[in-house]
């Protein structure tokens, strides 16, 4: 094995330092902070001399030192670095002054924490306070805004399924884009953490600090911390953080009336040549509400959206002595939907870390979290299913008739499939267990082993009991009609999910400091088995109304099941080396040797190297005494990153069987088989190829920080499935190929200020701005796709929407006729879109598709913070924003009466006609379903998907330490309120939102909150 | 490195290189696929058969009779009450180009249904426990369907490449095949069908029942040298049938119904037994309320239309929309009217079906709510061709579960004695065979025979009534509008309906437009669907139909 070798040079070079061995004398001291506690693992080194040690739990070291040193230096982490005489005592007392700014601080890195002065890599991260104020479920929509390089877009609202896609510097590849997530060093999901138990949360940007996960890396890495207890002795604290929330809709359109409704609707039937369906005396009981079972006047958005309500519990209890600390929490959080508490989601945290000294040089371990997560949603389906429901119910149809019937249309009705629909439950159990073991190398200062056992699981289980219930259709005479809706009779369907992940990391750290010089390294070996499986059963037609599968049907039509089982694994060799001289210069080398299931025995492993370095130019002679400038860093990174896309196996050839009724032959079912895909032998993962060049700047003591990082990547073998190297008649799809390549470059930034006017007034601010734009170099298309500079996508943005550019309506006959297409197509009115004729031959069709917008997925993302803090007020902001982006307004969006029924909106009554002949929409018809004409995909529904808004804005007062008998130390109290104020050009659609059809909108909140501290 | 000597530090390292020695075997990235491979499916004939069953529930029958949007749909006989429908939306009006026609995906699947015939073709011989009769049925039933579906393709788009192997990219072999003629691939077709005709059995034994036979081999055949206007080749192949000696008319009124499937007229179907194996014509199909129960049935979401009901005859012999009937029309008409067709007044399901118009209401009977989401028959008709009447419309069958067992019938008798009387009258002018297999069907419908010393022409015109009437609902249409070139005429217009006001006993009958979309027939680009940019961009060989 050539890592063999890789490996025995990296172990020498560990061991590499020479240890010199004279005639020594024996100091001892101990090492404590300004408030006279103990500071563990400060590094005690002799001046001039390669000899060094690091303090114990109380704070306390022994140093063997020559008879010739003079000094000690003695330094850790966040501390300003102080230097000791010995010439006259072998025994010194060292208080360290706290160091200010974000210079001292630690970040968290790949497999470990490095002191952010010395980083050569591109980090960013914040703290888990900043992430517990703001009211929302899930951690990622508490980010959003406030990390530089971070994207994120929310895909739905729903209850326990509104966690936003993070995307880090953007999206290099058109495969998964989605960043790794590692929580306490373990690759685990982040819809499972309890936000309060954060300590950090951290991204990786550039290949530097991504380099050590290998295959995974190339999208970013997001580090997530939980916290720990404090090892100073016999500090214990209580803690309870409480909150509620309310939520309502941000800007949900404005509906038409049951009378502009049908007003629309007999205009649009007034277009389609056919009888206006409603008559003068419909439309007279519509607006006098005389005949409400006929001629009703309902409001989808008053029917169905209420005010959703959230609570968050936390309690937590930490504490710690010499030998052991642990940090405990127990974690509540109950949320509702804004149609009520038929779609319910509750999380329960618990978690449990502890850290023990067994002695000085062996620490051990245990982190124990629990997260269940239970949902409930209607039976009839999700938030898609339940908005679109609503949306296709014309207003003018009662929901429920006067006599209190309800109504039914389309065999259903939407809130009865709401509220009467059956349930589906999501249940969530999940729970890591990590054992840590740490000793260090007597003898050898600096080198220890680390061992690290995570066993996750996570087994979900899904029970769906879909009922029947009875609908009224009111006949023309007044009589009704009754028919079951949702389902014929009680249908439950009943899955188990098993999921394992073993994960052993075997880890040697090493640093050392002597003198001047600094070196630290690190080697890890991580093997990972992942296994899954899952059950299902499905009973139809129960004549009980209880649901278990042991109550169901015995008819064998009625019963079915299904199960299966994988195995996945990976096993990765991970490094990183580094150096300083003088904490001004600094070189590291990074990487992971990699290996993977997926992909054919002799393309499974790669090895994903990268280099950086900084240089602290404040450390410098020239700036080191300067009055202005507290730090200046410019560092670079250069190196190859790896990401795992597509499945498993698609070396081989597969089959897809089908066990069910493909056929009958002879009157008995039999199954079958068919071809999947044509294998791939030499598919393997993604490489991404990033530099990173970034300078770091802190003026006036703290005054000003800026950050800023200038990056590329080049993304090569991206996965694509390369269909146009082969003829539709090759008759069967193709695995994905190693075969594209994109760029994505740009800049991230973030400038933060902080500045105290008096004592009891602070400010502080922080801007912070993405901006990430790739371009597609190759991505196979067809030869004539590729040769047309219109139609390509070479070259243009990845998500770049094409379509037919609208140049307005056609505003008479006449210029109808003088456009051939038009003409040709012979069914054209004014009023109907005017598309451009590109190409100019008279035809409209492939060859006239341009690029229309750009894509879904911002280019710029920026956040703008703000905390002021007088006396006992504290007052945060966070607006945050997009730019370059486009969305498409679509189906009930777009069109009204999109299937010839359904919502329609205020803003959509801008319709064609020749007294609106600059309207914003086309002609109205009363069943644009039959004319797909004004609804091909064209610019005339690319809308500005920018906007800047206030997403979190929290007031609060300290009530401060509260002396009381009942030991209360500290008391906080807060109101807080998530997207108030939003700034777009698109009014009647909030910006945020994703799809414009059947989406779960997005919530403005108002939420008060209380932080007990005991 | 004095260090290194230490035996803490020893061990450590020791241990530390077990463990990377330990697991860095290779089994350990080895796991086993879920799925199978190759190896499994070509090793034996009886996994090598669940390949052919593939092929066989490939067989579009949702498409061609019982979807939401039936193949009739795109003719004349009937039309969807909603818009969205492929027919309505983008076939009626023509409104599609080289990218998004209605048949566009049918390029992909149909190659991809000839792509697993030419894999059985391949592998089959290769089978290593499958006896030389087992391969030979193999093949042949490949033989089949690569015919058949390259029947669609022809069907669609006029000529198309003829790819008669599996295409292999790493083999180096050109994966571009131009387009062949339409007469090639006629005669390809043929070939195929030949073939499989010569070697598949007259019979399957019972398990096996249900597979292509014979028969059905010649049927096809008989119809594609139909559509050919191969005259004396379609007469041979029909002739072939009838000398199987094993196929007869069976009673009309039983045979789209699961009562009297598998009958003695079927020469293929699609077997379904409505709980394994079900499809949705009651939901589609089965009229808004049921007459008996006065519960939500169906969608009655495609209406048959006026201008079919007008091609069935009187059992007078008068033409169906003769004016001495025009008073009392659903009175005393050929017998496949009434078993295909449900009017305002049918008996059906224990209670009668209405679909008059109130214009106080503005609304047609038999509706079931009042605000357009579900209209009452716009043209006053309903299917009754393939709803079984002894379903009970109930809560537990109406909607969202595939109840239907009625079969999928391909080919059957009836139509092969059209092809024939077609084809010979082509050929020779109504001779007494044409009069002879036409009059059987006629009989079958309680019409007269025909009168006797018809010309040509006018046989023509009366085979070609026949044929709609004969074969309505059964997806044969769009290619008989196709091949008789009579798109104008047909596709052009706006289909009627028949509105009908007054009372019980007092009905007034008035044909009214009953089509609110868009029908455009451009002659003679139409009669062939564009081959879609798709195929065109990655296959240079590949030319456009003209006009596209």
């Amino acid at each position: 094995m050539r890592f063999q070798k890789r490996l025995l040079l990296t172990l020498s070079l560990l061991f590499s330092t020479a240890f010199i061995f004279a005639q020594t004398k024996t100091i001892t001291g101990k090492v404590t902070d300004n408030s006279n506690s103990p500071i563990v693992n400060a590094s005690v080194t002799v001046q001039g001399f390669k000899k060094g040690t690091t303090t114990v739990s109380d704070g306390t070291f022994k140093l063997e030192i020559p008879l010739s040193a003079k000094k000690l230096i003695i330094s850790s982490v966040g501390y300003i670095l102080q230097e000791a005489d010995i010439t006259s005592s072998s025994e010194i007392s060292v208080s360290l002054k706290p160091q200010s700014g974000s210079l001292n601080e630690v970040v968290v890195v790949a497999y470990g924490t490095q002191k952010k002065s010395s980083l050569t890599a591109a980090v960013s991260s914040i703290s888990g306070k900043e992430l517990v104020n703001v009211p929302v479920a899930d951690v990622t929509n508490a980010v959003a805004g406030r990390l530089p390089g971070l994207l994120m877009k929310q895909g739905s609202g729903e209850p326990g399924y509104d966690d936003a896609d993070i995307k880090i510097r953007g999206i290099s590849t058109i495969g998964n884009s989605n960043a790794l997530v590692i929580v306490d060093g373990v690759e685990r999901p982040l819809s499972n953490i309890d936000p309060h138990d954060i300590a950090s949360f951290t991204i990786l940007k550039d290949a530097a600090s991504v380099a050590p996960y290998g295959l995974r890396g190339a999208n970013g890495v997001i580090l997530i911390t939980t916290k720990r207890g404090s090892d100073k002795d016999g500090k214990f604290s209580l803690a309870y953080d409480g909150r509620y929330s309310w939520s309502r809709v941000t800007d949900q359109p404005k509906e038409l009336s049951g009378y502009d409704w049908a007003i629309m609707k007999n205009a649009g039937a007034v277009n389609d040549g056919v009888a206006v369906p409603y008559s003068d005396d419909a439309l007279k009981k519509l607006k006098d509400g005389s005949d409400p079972d006929h001629y009703s006047n309902t409001s989808v958005t008053d029917q169905l959206f209420k005010t959703a309500k959230l609570q968050q519990h936390n309690l937590s209890v930490s504490g710690g002595s010499k030998n052991i600390n642990f940090f405990s929490s127990l974690g509540y959080l109950d949320q509702n939907a804004i149609w009520g508490n038929v779609t319910d989601y509750k999380r329960y945290n618990f978690r449990t870390n502890v850290d023990v000294r067994i002695s000085d040089y062996t620490k051990f371990g245990i982190d124990v979290n629990m997260a269940n997560r239970d949902a409930q949603y209607p039976g009839s389906g999700g938030a898609g299913f339940i908005i679109f429901g609503f949306w296709r119910l014309n207003p003018t149809n009662p929901l429920y008739y006067s006599d209190g019937k309800p109504a039914g249309y389309f065999e259903r009705n939407p809130y009865l499939d709401l509220r009467n629909s059956g349930y589906s439950k999501e249940n969530y159990y999940y729970q890591t267990l990590t054992l840590r073991f740490e000793q260090k190398i007597p003898f050898v200062n600096g080198l220890a082993f680390k061992a690290n056992f995570a066993i996750d699981k996570n087994d979900s289980s899904f029970k769906r009991w879909r009922t029947p219930y009875t609908f009224y259709s009111i006949q023309p005479d007044g009589s009704f009609v009754s028919g079951k809706g949702n389902v014929p009779s009680p249908i439950l369907y009943n899955s188990y999910t098993f999921y394992r992940q073993l994960n052993t990391q075997l880890l040697l750290t090493y640093d050392h400091s002597w003198g001047d010089h600094t070196v630290s390294a690190l080697s890890v070996f991580e093997p990972r088995i992942t296994t899954g499986n899952y059950l299902s059963g499905q009973r139809n037609n129960y004549a009980l109304n209880i649901d278990e599968l042991s109550q169901g049907s015995g008819d064998p039509a009625d019963i079915s099941n299904d199960g299966g089982s994988y195995k996945a694994t990976q096993v990765g060799y991970a490094y990183r080396v580094g150096y300083n001289y003088a904490n001004k210069y600094f070189i590291e080398a990074a990487g992971r040797y990699d290996g993977h299931y997926y992909f054919a025995p002799n393309s499974r492993y790669a090895f994903f190297p990268s280099f950086s370095g900084a240089w602290r130019l404040s450390q410098e002679p020239f700036l080191k005494n300067s009055k202005n400038i507290d730090n200046l860093k410019i560092r670079g990174s250069w190196g190859k990153s790896g990401n795992l896309a597509g499945g498993p196996y698609q070396y081989l050839r597969q089959y897809n069987y089908n066990g069910g009724a493909s056929y009958l032959f002879g009157g008995t079912a039999v199954p079958s088989v068919s071809e999947a895909a044509e294998p791939n032998p030499y598919i393997t993962w993604e490489k991404a190829i990033k530099s990173d060049i970034g300078v770091e700047l802190g003026m006036w003591k703290g005054l000003l920080n800026i950050e800023a990082d200038v990056f590329y990547e080049k993304r090569k073998d991206m996965l694509n499935v390369a269909t146009t190297i082969v003829p539709v008649e090759y008759g069967i799809g193709l695995a994905q190929e190693n075969n594209s390549s994109m760029e994505n470059r740009g800049i991230d930034f973030q400038i933060s200020s902080r500045h105290s006017f008096s004592k009891d007034f602070n400010l502080s601010a922080g801007f912070n701005f993405t901006y990430a734009a790739n371009k597609i170099i190759d991505i196979r298309e067809a030869q004539t796709i590729k040769n047309n500079p219109n139609r390509s996508q070479t070259g243009k943005e990845y998500g770049t929407q094409f379509g037919y550019k609208a140049l307005g309506f056609f505003q008479s006959a006449d210029e109808i006729a003088k456009t051939p297409y038009a003409a040709a197509l012979g069914y054209v009115k004014p009023g109907d879109v005017k598309y451009e004729d590109v190409n100019n031959d008279g035809k409209l069709d492939a060859n006239d598709i341009v690029p229309i917008g750009k894509s879904v997925y911002p280019e710029i993302i920026y956040g703008l913070t703000l905390n002021a803090t007088y006396k006992k007020f504290q007052l945060d902001m966070l607006w945050q924003g997009a730019g370059k982006v486009n969305y498409y307004l679509a189906g009930w969006a777009s069109t009204p009466f999109n299937q010839s029924n359904g919502v329609a909106f205020k803003y959509q009554q801008d319709y064609w006609t020749p007294q609106n002949p600059n309207a914003e929409f086309p002609r109205i018809l009363s069943n644009p379903g039959g004319y797909a004409y004004n609804n091909y995909t064209s610019s005339l529904w690319i809308r500005d998907g920018s906007y800047a808004r206030l997403k979190t804005l929290t007031l609060s007062y300290d009530f401060g330490n509260f002396p009381t008998s009942i030991g209360l130390k500290g008391l906080r109290i807060y109101v807080s309120g998530q997207n108030l104020i939003t700034i777009t050009k698109t009014k009647y659609i909030d910006p945020e939102t994703i799809s414009t059809t059947d989406y779960y909108p997005q919530v403005k909140t108002y939420a008060v909150g209380v932080n007990l501290n005991f | 490195m004095q260090l290194l000597k230490h035996k803490s530090i020893q061990i450590v390292i020791v241990a530390t290189l077990l463990c990377f020695f330990a697991s860095c075997k290779k089994s350990f990235l080895d796991t086993t696929p879920t799925t199978p491979s190759d190896a499994t499916i070509w090793a034996s004939y009886q996994n090598a058969n669940l390949f052919i069953n593939g092929i066989y529930s490939d067989i579009p029958t949702d498409f061609l009779l019982f979807g939401y949007d039936p193949f009739d749909n795109w003719t004349d006989n009937q039309f969807p009450t909603f818009n969205w429908p492929t027919s309505l939306a983008s076939v009626a009006p023509r409104n599609y180009n080289t990218t998004n026609s209605p048949v566009d995906s049918w390029w992909g699947t149909g190659y991809a249904e000839i792509r697993k015939c030419n894999i059985v073709l391949q592998n089959a011989p290769k089978i290593p426990d499958a006896t030389d009769d087992q391969k030979n049925q193999m093949i042949a039933q490949a033989k089949f369907f690569r015919a058949y579906w390259y029947s669609w393709l022809v069907n669609f788009f006029g000529g198309v490449p003829i790819i008669k192997v599996p295409l292999d990219k790493s083999s180096g072999d050109t994966l571009d095949y131009p387009r062949s003629s339409y007469a090639d691939c006629v005669t390809f077709m043929q070939q195929d069908l030949a073939d499989a005709a010569n070697t598949l059995p007259d019979e399957w034994p019972g398990n096996d029942k249900g597979r292509v036979t014979k028969g059905a081999a010649l049927a096809l055949k008989s119809e594609i040298e139909l559509y050919a206007s191969k005259w004396q080749d379609c007469v041979n192949s029909s002739n072939a049938i009838f000398a199987l000696n094993k196929y007869s008319l069976a009673d009309y009124s039983t045979m789209f119904i699961p009562a009297g499937e598998m009958n003695n007229e079927v020469i293929f179907d699609v077997d379904f037994d409505g709980k394994t194996k079900a499809h949705s014509a009651e939901v589609f199909l089965s009229p808004r309320v049921d007459p008996a129960s006065g519960i939500a049935a169906g969608w009655g979401h495609v209406q048959p239309t006026q201008e079919l009901v007008d091609e069935y005859e009187f059992t007078d012999g008068k033409p169906g929309n003769d004016p001495s009937h025009a008073n009392d029309p659903y009175t005393g008409r050929d017998k496949r009217f009434y078993e295909s067709i449900l009017y305002n007044g049918s008996d059906w399901r224990g209670g009668k079906v209405w679909t008059y118009y109130d214009p106080t209401i503005n609304v047609y009977a038999n509706n079931f709510d009042i605000n357009f989401s579900h209209q009452g028959s716009q043209t006053g008709y309903y299917f009754h061709k393939y709803l079984d009447p002894t379903l009970t419309p109930s809560e537990t069958n109406y909607y969202g579960k595939p109840i239907n067992g009625t079969n999928a019938v391909l080919f059957r008798l009836g139509e092969i004695y059209l092809n024939f009387a077609e084809a010979q009258n082509e050929l020779s002018g109504p001779t007494g065979d044409v009069y002879q297999k036409i009059n059987l069907l006629r009989e079958r419908g309680g019409v007269p025979d025909l009168l006797p010393g018809l010309s040509q022409d006018e046989m023509r015109t009366r085979i070609r009534n026949e044929r709609r009437v004969e074969l309505a609902f059964e997806g044969k249409r769009y290619f008989d509008i196709m091949r008789w070139k009579i798109g104008p005429q047909v596709l052009n217009t706006t289909l009627q309906g028949m509105e009908i006001t007054g009372t019980p006993g007092n009905w007034k009958y008035q044909r009214v437009p009953a089509y609110n979309g868009i029908r455009v027939f451009q002659d003679p680009r139409d009669y062939l669907f564009p081959i879609p940019s798709s195929a065109l961009d990655r296959n240079p060989k590949l030319t456009q139909n003209p006009g596209w």
